[in-house]
């Protein structure tokens, strides 16, 4: 647990296309390329360019513009692959979305007992974000101005964390899945609180607090409380 | 590169239409009703507040445009902007009338409540039925307070807080156990919130009240009496 936490490189959403071309911009006029090879480049690059500009001016401001000329793409090339800005962010956060479940999931070990993987899990959610705020501003802030859409993905988003979140629990004892999806939805709104607060490095402090708050409705307070005081 | 590639017909205003929304029912002033000029400004003021929340409704906070709110408040954009400067204050303003009309329902459902357990019911159930009964409202206080710019994100965070500390039974009333921190408040109240945001934008505001019970199961797991209740009543 004491290894730093890994950073989000929108960049690496490009690295799996190979070395050469993939990584700059194609070479211009005629070339050997595939027409798939150009394609799936210049929307993970759409995509990359994406995650870069959204923190530099916030989802309402970002304007396709700043997306094509950070990617070194045509305008024609942009809606080629997507039909609006929406659809860019959209594509964008579940990458992100993607990359936060990947970290929870390495840090979590199924041979832990249930809370002690929980701990994990927030840990791994909360300094993960702290490591990147950008992305701490994309899942609590910007995805709340992105629209109705965006808001129904972050629900998707919810519910794939409760699933994680019960992972482990011993068989016939669940709560209501709206209990557990309002569970992280508080989770999500403190995460928010550190970001407007300008406190994203310090999400970690809110460990075991959060942790306390998920184990309560499953454990009861009390059981809860004596694993927090032996931990 | 790629000129051939044709661009789509786009319409974004269009696609965030939200026809199932029925537009709000403006009750106009008939000329020369006798009514004194606060009067006439007061209705005004409701209007365009009417207006935004189904603007918002429709649009979402970063596509709605004055127009559209004139539009639907039936009023002309000169009476708007004797109002408001913009865009930004008249939502602040019907966030702020929005949360008093709320707070004022809740307090008197909680007003009677004979200990903490019964009030706190009392209370969620009128602020379900109150969110239940207007939809519009419902969207501009849970849903565009968040979308909206960061001073009205800052607002919705503080009746948050004040949220957080109705929630926390007075050391008196606790029912069992010990008080939760102001922390673990503030998270059953973001939790809360967050809950009522998703039921809103799956167009589901109305059925707000089924939730009660669940909602108050949430709300009183930190009390360790209620939580052995619950488990007994579980088991038998």
């Amino acid at each position: 647990m004491s290894s730093e936490p890994e950073r989000f490189e929108p960049d690496a959403l490009t690295a799996d296309l190979g070395p050469g071309p993939a990584l700059s911009r194609l070479p211009a006029g005629r070339h050997r390329l595939s027409r798939s090879f150009v394609t799936r480049n210049q929307r993970m690059r759409i995509l990359a360019a994406m995650l870069r500009v959204l923190p530099r001016h916030g989802y309402p401001a970002t304007t396709i513009g700043h997306v094509t000329k950070e990617a070194g793409v045509s305008r024609a090339a942009f809606y080629a692959q997507f039909e609006s800005k929406e659809e860019c962010f959209l594509a964008a956060y579940d990458l992100a979305g993607e990359w936060l479940c990947e970290q929870v999931e390495q840090a979590v070990d199924a041979d832990e007992e249930w809370p002690a993987r929980v701990r994990s899990g927030v840990s791994a959610v909360l300094r993960s974000l702290a490591a990147n705020p950008a992305l701490a501003q994309l899942f609590a802030v910007e995805v709340l101005q992105a629209g109705s859409a965006a808001r129904e993905r972050q629900q998707a988003c919810l519910a794939r964390f409760a699933v994680a979140l019960r992972a482990g629990r011993p068989d016939g004892e669940r709560l209501p899945p709206e209990l557990e999806e309002m569970l992280l939805g508080g989770v999500i709104t403190t995460i928010g609180r550190y970001v407007d607060a300008g406190r994203t490095e310090q999400l970690p402090e809110a460990t075991a607090e959060l942790v306390e708050y998920l184990l309560i409705p499953y454990l009861g307070p009390g059981e809860t409380r004596r694993i927090a005081r032996a931990a | 590169m790629a000129r051939d590639v044709e661009l789509p017909t786009r319409q974004p205003r269009a696609s965030r239409r939200r026809p199932d929304v029925p537009p709000p029912q403006v009750e106009r002033i008939p000329p020369r009703s006798g009514l004194s000029r606060a009067e006439v400004r007061a209705n005004q003021r409701h209007r365009i507040f009417d207006g935004l929340a189904a603007a918002l409704a429709y649009h979402g906070y970063e596509d709605t445009k004055i127009t559209d709110v004139v539009e639907l408040a039936g009023l002309s954009r000169a009476t708007f902007y004797e109002h408001f400067q913009g865009k930004e204050p008249c939502f602040a303003a019907a966030y702020e009338d929005g949360v008093e009309r709320l707070s004022t329902v809740v307090e008197a459902a909680v007003g009677g409540g004979q200990g903490w357990e019964a009030r706190l019911s009392a209370g969620l159930n009128a602020g379900l039925e109150f969110l239940a009964a207007g939809p519009a409202l419902a969207h501009l206080l849970l849903v565009e307070s968040m979308a909206a710019a960061r001073p009205a994100r800052l607002e919705h965070e503080r009746s948050l807080a004040r949220l957080a500390e109705a929630l926390r039974p007075p050391a008196a009333e606790l029912p069992g156990g010990e008080a939760v921190s102001e922390e673990t408040a503030r998270l059953l109240a973001g939790g809360l919130a967050s809950h009522l945001a998703g039921r809103v934008l799956a167009d589901e505001a109305d059925r707000l009240p089924e939730d009660h019970d669940v909602l108050l199961q949430y709300l009183l797991a930190p009390y360790e009496a209620v939580a052995s209740r619950a488990a007994d009543e579980l088991r038998a």
